[in-house]
């Protein structure tokens, strides 16, 4: 008798559970029939996180019934997270950088084609600049949303105790070093746990002492890293790594981390992006000044370090419509502005007026002088080649004598991925 | 239908019970070690395309100097990790007293295993900081250079698995509490009644009926060391230019970093022939020793 009672309070439970879930079904609907809105960024820096909320909410008011849900997440993380995320769970819009880091998820097909959107939006004119940059195969797949430069940023009281102005050649610069080395001031402070910020000194150096030709010829692995013009580069970054210019165990930091140093006053200079000042408090900011990377070569031009930032829809994003609608509205010039105010970034449309007391100026200065630019090592080579590429400038960092042997391994890569 | 149930009870019963598990681990456990297997004969992005490259993976292993720093180090973290148990045992007799005040002490062993393994990642990342950190401000305060610890590659593997020490030990004492508590006191008595203390009462009385613990905990703590990924993470990803990266982490990295997802299973599979080696091993010897024990 009691197997089968059980069984029948088995049956009964299992009705319950079915009818509970059939019940709830039609709940569920009504919920999704107000349109949501998922957007995954890794702006999370507060000035950009304020100014993203701000756009959200404008937005949720001038489209009823739709509801913004904005993911933040710290860079780092973010670099790993995109990539699954993008094939299990898309959200309807996602923040990301254009160019070859673009092109790594382009090619596995898991952005949508925007082409249209431009034209439909008027945008031609004014983004013109910054496509190609989202452009792969002749379509357009991200938009672009702002952009920043790189350069030195030094502490302007310590440039005053030295008695020393911003270099304009790379011989000042080192002068300058060797004067902070002597006051007991590290010249350079840099994290490279992270290893990209290292990599600012390779795509500088490459460029100006060998041209822009060469170095999107190494990144497109067609010149190869055992080449002697290589080894100049190489040869040069070694004397003030050998001298002790950069801050010790650089490794031990990620690049946040090693701001301190500068804004203290222990160390003169970081050759970074306006992030430096985004994770600084007002007051420290104020004593942080800015000059671009000096010339090397007199022979070759400045070429200039620009990189683009932008926003894309997954290709399985669920709302593509009211995705692409969002980023009509983010277009925006006032919107564009805010966003980019917040990261102390520029904004990618030429037809937006810049504030000539913000940071954002100087980056287009900077930009107007430039002979050409690319983007950023990890951004402008292939993402497999770019990993062994840093890991081996860290190495560099640490252990210069090593060269011969980095070089070769790097070289072995680029064969491996570019066959 | 009851008395289908009633005549065929007997077979039945075990294979509805066993379906759950039996399903969960086939398809959760052995299916994906297959397919990973299967993967590392591959050239595979993790979305795109997939070709057949055979065994050029392993290959290439072969010829990979990280790969063999990965090794390395792996050695040295399950070496360096069977100190755990060691440890453990030793402040487990010491904490195992009937005192009052023995509580406050043992919670505080505890700390590190409610801990987060990402917590004691940051929390020793910044011990070990070469300028900010409470080691360097100690080194400084007897007047040494400080060393750093992280940017060091022949240190950065034994900083590491200090931190993941710390939880282990932890770990591996309670596991021997538990076990001092089961112990036989009428044994015990009758030892010190033959006249046997300290060390020989450790040695022939405690330590034999420990037996089943110490297995235990000594498996544990090896499969811990083989698969430990979270504290390289979070303190130095695998850096200063790989010199602490162990196999566990370089599969990680050649995945997601250098979307290799065929090279990365190939990394998994050699990680899994060590480890199910090394168990096999291990199992043998003490079922052996068991049983000539019993």
């Amino acid at each position: 008798m009691t197997p089968n009672f059980s069984r029948r309070v088995l049956l009964k439970g299992l009705g319950i559970a079915a009818l509970g879930l059939g019940l709830l079904q039609p709940l569920i609907a009504p919920a999704s029939a107000q349109e949501t809105l998922v957007i995954n960024t890794d702006r999370s820096g507060a000035g950009q996180k304020a100014a993203m909320n701000k756009i959200a909410a404008d937005f949720e008011a001038a489209n009823p019934g739709v509801k913004v849900t904005v993911n933040y997440s710290d860079v780092e993380s973010y670099k790993t997270s995109i990539r699954n995320f993008l094939v299990a769970s898309p959200p309807d819009v996602a923040f990301w950088f254009t160019g070859a880091r673009m092109r790594a998820f382009t090619k596995r097909d898991l952005f949508e084609d925007i082409s249209g959107f431009y034209a439909k939006n008027g945008l031609d004119p004014s983004m013109a600049p910054f496509l190609p940059a989202v452009t792969d195969g002749g379509k357009q797949y991200m938009m672009p949303t702002n952009f920043n430069t790189w350069g030195f940023f030094y502490n302007k009281d310590v440039f005053a105790k030295l008695g020393v102005e911003p270099p304009k050649t790379w011989n000042e610069l080192m002068a300058i070093a060797e004067k902070a080395k002597a006051a007991g001031i590290v010249p350079f402070t840099i994290g490279t746990r992270d290893l990209w910020a290292n990599a600012l000194w390779f795509d500088y150096l490459t460029k100006r002492i060998n041209g822009l030709d060469f170095y999107m010829g190494l990144m497109d692995g067609k010149e190869s890293y055992t080449d002697p013009r290589m080894t100049k580069v190489f040869d040069t970054w070694r004397v003030p790594i050998e001298k002790g210019y950069f801050l010790d165990n650089a490794s031990s930091y990620g690049w946040q981390e090693a701001i301190p140093f500068l804004s203290q006053g222990k160390a003169a200079m970081y050759l970074l992006g306006p992030y430096v000042l985004t994770s600084l408090p007002e007051d420290a900011r104020k004593n942080i000044g800015f000059f671009p990377f000096p010339t090397v070569d007199p022979s070759v031009p400045n070429f200039e370090q620009v990189s683009i930032n932008g926003v894309g829809i997954p290709k399985g994003a669920k709302n593509k419509e009211l995705a692409l609608k969002f980023l009509a509205f983010l277009a925006q010039k006032e919107n564009l502005l805010a966003f980019a105010k917040g990261g102390s970034v520029v904004p990618a449309r030429v037809d937006i007026e810049i504030d000539p007391n913000d940071f954002a100026s100087v980056q287009m200065q900077q930009v107007r002088n430039s002979s050409g630019s690319s983007q950023f090592y990890d951004r402008d080579t292939d993402p497999d080649m770019a990993q062994t590429g840093m890991k081996g400038f860290q190495e560099f960092l640490a252990k210069p004598d090593r060269q011969e042997a980095i070089l070769q391994r790097l070289d072995a890569a680029r064969k491996r991925v570019f066959n | 239908m009851l008395r289908f149930w009633r005549q065929n009870q007997a077979w039945m019963t075990p294979i509805i019970l066993l379906f759950l598990p039996l399903a969960l681990f086939l398809s959760m456990i052995v299916w994906p070690i297959i397919q990973s297997i299967g993967i590392s004969f591959y050239d595979w992005d993790g979305t795109g395309p997939v070709r057949f490259i055979g065994l050029d993976n392993y290959r290439e292993l072969l010829s990979d100097g990280q790969f063999f720093v990965s090794v390395k180090n792996n050695v040295i973290w399950i070496v360096m990790f069977l100190l755990a148990p060691v440890f453990g045992l030793g402040l487990a007799l010491f904490l195992n007293q009937p005192l009052g005040e023995m509580r406050v002490v043992k919670s505080v062993f505890f700390i590190p295993l409610v801990l987060a393994p990402v917590i004691i990642g940051v929390v020793f990342t910044w011990f070990y900081d070469p300028t900010f950190g409470i080691l360097a401000i100690v080194m400084r305060f007897f007047s040494l250079e400080p060393v750093a610890i992280l940017s060091d590659e022949h240190f950065v593997t034994f900083g590491i698995v200090i931190a993941a020490l710390w939880a282990q030990t932890a770990f591996c004492l309670v596991l021997f509490l538990a076990g001092l508590s089961q112990l036989d006191g009428e044994l015990i008595a009758a030892g010190r009644i033959d006249g046997a203390s300290g060390w020989t009462l450790l040695r022939h009385i405690v330590l034999p009926q420990l037996r089943a613990v110490s297995f235990v905990a000594t498996i544990i703590t090896v499969i811990g060391s083989l698969r430990n990924f979270d504290l390289i993470a979070v303190m130095t990803q695998g850096g200063p230019y790989g010199s602490s990266t162990v196999l566990a982490y370089q599969m990680y990295d050649a995945t997601i970093f250098s979307y290799r997802a065929g090279y990365g299973a190939a990394i998994a599979t050699v990680l899994f022939l060590i480890m199910s080696i090394y168990i096999a091993i291990f199992l043998r010897h003490t079922l052996r020793r068991e049983s000539r024990g019993a």
